[in-house]
């Protein structure tokens, strides 16, 4: 085991950010998150899977992770159900705050947008394609294999 | 002429880009299968047991939507952007519990073909 150095763990404890958080008259102790972390939010699908992570990952208290406590972990869960916490009307809810504010103190801001972004244009262009719809009748009777052919070699790949 | 096989789907472009009511056309297949046939004291000629499905690939085009091939659009072929030797070439799987159901089933061997080319269609792009 190599030697421990304390500057180093210094640094990197003061990379996690520790913060206060208040929302909604609720209070919460934050921390960034760490790189393993990190790789888990980016290997998320979604916008709001990113963020629901995110709000689990960065809750502490007294300065340690809650995620990285075995037993407290299973409580999260719970918090997030508690009546004070999970309130109905709320847009964004309560976790939602909590998640973009740990992943605005873990440098995340910027990715998480630009999922968001891509999601929001993914729903446009659904939405479009939806509206141009008229109906679930297939227009099919004037398609032809030779225009299937000749579109299919004229089309050039966006990517 | 015959009727070109087309079904809706929500497909996706190579960007990613989804198309939850897309028109989808069979451009080409190939299918392969295997015929037994049977001899038996009971019976004068072969008996022949259901085709076996081997194989099925096929290559689609889509429209975006039905009012986009009624408004004379070109319509795109699909892409599979991890098949870098022939993107727009895709293989049937048929150990899929879907295939299976439909191999299985009472259609007619063309039949079963495009329902199991647009089974596939729909699991890739869902």
């Amino acid at each position: 085991m190599g030697n421990f150095n304390v500057g180093n763990w210094f640094e990197s404890r003061a990379n996690l950010n520790i913060k206060s958080f208040t929302v909604e008259g609720i209070d919460f102790e934050l921390m960034a998150l760490t790189e393993d972390l990190i790789d888990d939010i980016q290997l998320c699908d979604t916008y709001a899977d990113m963020i629901d992570k995110a709000a689990d990952f960065g809750l502490s208290y007294n300065r340690k992770r809650v995620y990285d406590d075995v037993e407290l972990a299973k409580d999260i869960n719970m918090l997030w159900e508690m009546p004070e916490v999970n309130v109905a009307e709320l847009s964004p809810t309560v976790k939602a705050q909590v998640g973009s504010e740990v992943c605005e103190i873990s440098g995340l801001t910027e990715l998480i947008e630009d999922v968001l972004e891509k999601e929001r244009a993914e729903d446009d262009r659904a939405a479009e394609a939806r509206a141009h719809l008229s109906g679930d009748d297939l227009g099919d009777t004037s398609i032809t294999l030779g225009q299937l052919e000749s579109d299919a070699t004229t089309y050039t790949t966006a990517a | 002429m015959s009727t070109v096989r087309t079904f809706r789907a929500k497909v996706k472009d190579e960007l990613e880009w989804g198309y939850p009511g897309a028109l989808v056309a069979v451009r080409q297949f190939s299918e392969s299968s295997q015929t037994t046939g049977i001899s038996s004291d009971g019976v004068e000629d072969y008996e022949y047991t259901d085709p076996s499905i081997e194989a099925i690939a096929y290559r689609a085009n889509y429209w975006p939507s039905v009012q986009a091939q009624v408004d004379g659009l070109k319509s795109r072929p699909l892409i599979d952007i991890d098949n870098q030797e022939d993107p727009d070439l895709f293989i049937v799987d048929l150990l899929h519990a879907q295939s299976i159901q439909v191999i299985n089933g009472a259609l007619s061997p063309v039949d079963k073909m495009f329902r199991l080319i647009e089974l596939d269609v729909t699991r890739r792009f869902a």
